[in-house]
């Protein structure tokens, strides 16, 4: 797997002459995250040329390894490029490296690097503190609906699969926007990992019960519900409703599918609406939570308006 | 909640029915009993207050009447045959759909295929068949009535937890539809549904689908229909010859021909049932009080109950008394929340036991299908959900 490296640095400074790589978000997914800028006057009149204007960026990097990976990586720089939103980060530029340019050989395995626009943003889990009460949750809730829908809306009926409070940036005027598409899949396609698999692709902690058990047909715009129901919970208890991120991913997703947590309101820690409504998100089947975008908007500004 | 007429042969003793006597919401249009240029024919007012069952149950059905839609599988691909009609399946919906906007119905309907046995890739292939193209091109037309799925679905899925989760969990999938129109195709011996499980197992389902936001018409359905009206504001059905009362999927495929009838049976309220004509009237005959409390009177009721011959299964006479007959039951039920509907099924099931029991002593024996054997299981359904859905 691919890790940040002195060696990995030096290739990228080689294949991209001019990066300034400033400092490194919190790992997240299989890939190496840097935020970096481009030096204008080191760039030269290598591709791209305009890097040089893009200001503050986020530079992605993976081996693409297997085709599943490349074709996700694929996948989220089509929908990055159909979204033209908001509410998701600007993809700028990216290429897949094959040569070493510093020695003319053949990289062991081929570099795919994207860039895009650095939001400037806390991601959600580093602002959990001031996501405790009710109405600071249902406020984001709010803001983290709004951005979802040129996803659910899209007309390949798009789903994150992916939503955890690293992948969640908040502005300062609380507007979300929402990064790492890498696993987005259109609702009722084929997928690109096997039927066979265990579990399908997800980070355990906030994966639904359908993507635990990799059951593809019903992995729809319902599995992000449940993961927004799982974000809600946590950040009103203080504490993950399925498990801890040092257990292993098993032992996680096991309680997803089988453990029901107590209601926030048994746990004297929301109102009974609000308990209600978070865990209608995370009912174990999908039929049983939310039905519509719209459903999902009117329980939400009811409970807004009461609180 | 609504009561549709579903309409098989002799659609114009419905179209009456509706027309001059006020029975009924609406109608249930059936191209394999009724040529298009018919239902185009229909005066708006009716259409308005109807809709279309496009009745995709079985693509490659050779009726003649259902060839009169050019969306009709079978016609649209020149041939059905599964492989291809993917290619079609869009042109199909795109004609469908333009039907069904064209006649200003109610709602608009996405068919079903009918499958038999418990599908393993049941919404699969329904997805790729009509789901899919019909939402696509619901979309494509911006249409604005309301979309209701057709959900064909045997008493085996019905009742298996697991196939039936998982089929819940695939029609509130589509934000897109508004309700389904739940067909249940329960296999018997005789006519009316003598299993409790059954019965449980489809309020059960109605109730899921309803607490999903999804509204819910339950087509085919005999008298067992009033029962499910305990889960809710639903709409159901009613109709006069038995194959538009029980789903069959046999009249896609059965002749026209007039076969020898069936003995002439009349609807008796009191008794929730049928009764062959000639044992009705030697009941009535024998015990007039008996009688005054299983018959409801109506004057078409009344009328056949006066011919010196009895009337033929194919005359409308007693399928008139039982619209007016069987709307009066169900405007009993219309206005009552679903624990006073519980009470006042409960007291007629209690009702009709008993006098069941009171026609056996007097003695007549009723022949099997019009023996209260339905009573016990159906009183059993209705206690089980009032204890685990509706008991405060």
């Amino acid at each position: 797997m691919l890790t940040d490296s002195l060696e990995l640095r030096a290739l990228l400074r080689s294949l991209l002459p001019g990066l300034a790589i400033t400092s490194v978000p919190n790992p997240s997914g299989q890939r190496v995250v840097f935020f970096c800028r481009f030096d204008a006057h080191a760039v030269g009149k290598s591709e791209p040329r305009q890097r040089a204007i893009w200001g503050n960026v986020v530079l992605k990097v993976s081996q693409g390894i297997h085709a599943a990976q490349i074709a996700y990586l694929q996948k989220e720089i089509e929908i990055l490029n159909s979204l033209n939103s908001i509410h998701y980060p600007k993809l700028y530029w990216y290429e897949t490296f094959t040569i070493d340019p510093r020695t003319g050989d053949m990289l062991p395995c081929r570099l795919f690097v994207t860039i895009e626009d650095r939001i400037n943003a806390n991601p959600l889990s580093a602002v959990t503190s001031k996501h405790r009460s009710e109405t600071q949750v249902l406020a984001f809730l709010d803001h983290l609906v709004v951005a979802l829908q040129p996803l659910w809306n899209h007309a390949q009926k798009l789903i994150h699969r992916d939503l955890k409070p690293d992948n969640i940036l908040i502005k300062a005027d609380g507007t979300v926007v929402i990064i790492d598409l890498g696993i987005v899949r259109e609702e009722g396609a084929a997928g690109l990992t096997a039927t066979g698999n265990l579990f399908g692709p997800c980070t355990a902690l906030y994966a639904s019960p359908e993507q635990a058990r990799n059951d593809k047909k019903n992995i729809t715009f319902k599995s992000d519900f449940f993961s927004i129901g799982v974000l809600a919970y946590e950040l009103i208890a203080n504490e993950h409703p399925f498990g801890l991120p040092t257990e292993s991913i098993l032992a996680v997703l096991e309680r997803v599918m089988n453990h029901t947590p107590p209601s926030l309101y048994k746990r004297k820690m929301a109102t009974r609406e609000f308990s209600d409504f978070v865990s209608k998100l995370m009912e174990k089947q999908p039929y049983r939570r939310q039905r519509t975008l719209e459903q999902l908007q009117q329980d939400l500004s009811s409970l807004i308006k009461r609180s | 909640m609504k009561l549709f007429h579903q309409c098989g042969h002799c659609t114009k003793w419905n179209l009456d029915a509706f027309n001059n006597g006020q029975v009924g919401d609406g109608l249930i249009f059936s191209p394999v009993h009724e040529k298009r240029a018919r239902i185009e024919a229909q005066p708006a007012s009716v259409r308005k207050a109807s809709f279309f069952d496009p009745q995709y149950y079985l693509p490659n059905s050779q009726k003649a009447k259902l060839h009169t839609y050019d969306f009709f599988p079978e016609v649209v691909s020149t041939g059905f045959s599964t492989a291809d009609f993917s290619l079609v399946a869009i042109e199909s919906a795109k004609l469908c759909l333009e039907f069904q906007a064209a006649q200003q119905f109610e709602k608009l309907i996405i068919p079903a295929r009918y499958f038999s046995q418990m599908n393993p890739d049941y919404t699969t292939k329904q997805e790729a068949y009509t789901v899919v193209p019909f939402l696509k091109e619901a979309s494509r037309q911006k249409l604005k009535k309301p979309i209701y799925l057709t959900l064909p679905l045997t008493s085996h899925m019905i009742e298996h937890e697991g196939y039936r989760t998982d089929i819940l969990n695939w029609v509130t999938s589509f934000p897109e539809i508004a309700g389904i129109y739940l067909i249940p195709d329960h296999a018997r011996q005789i006519k009316q549904v003598l299993s409790a499980a059954f019965i449980t197992e489809m309020l059960k389902l109605i109730t899921e689908i309803q607490e999903a936001n999804l509204k819910v018409i339950v087509g085919y359905v005999n008298t067992e229909s009033l029962l499910y009206l305990i889960a809710g504001d639903i709409d159901i059905t009613f109709g006069a010859y038995e194959n538009t009362r029980i789903f069959s999927i046999d009249k896609f495929v059965e002749s026209d021909e007039d076969r020898r009838g069936p003995k002439a049976r009349i609807y008796l309220s009191g008794l929730l049932n049928w009764l062959q004509f000639s044992q009705a009237k030697e009941l009535k005959a024998s015990d007039a009080k008996l009688w005054a409390r299983a018959y409801s009177s109506t004057t078409w009721g009344d009328n056949a109950l006066k011919l010196a011959v009895e009337p033929a299964f194919n005359q409308e006479i007693l399928y008139r008394h039982y619209f007016l007959s069987f709307a009066e039951q169900v405007d009993a039920l219309r206005p009552l929340n679903q624990i006073d509907r519980y009470r006042k099924l409960r007291g007629w099931l209690k009702e009709a036991i008993e006098i069941d029991k009171a026609i056996d002593d007097i003695p007549i024996d009723l022949e099997r299908h019009g023996k209260g054997s339905h009573l016990q299981p159906w009183l059993d359904a209705i206690n089980s959900y009032y204890t685990n859905y509706l008991k405060p």
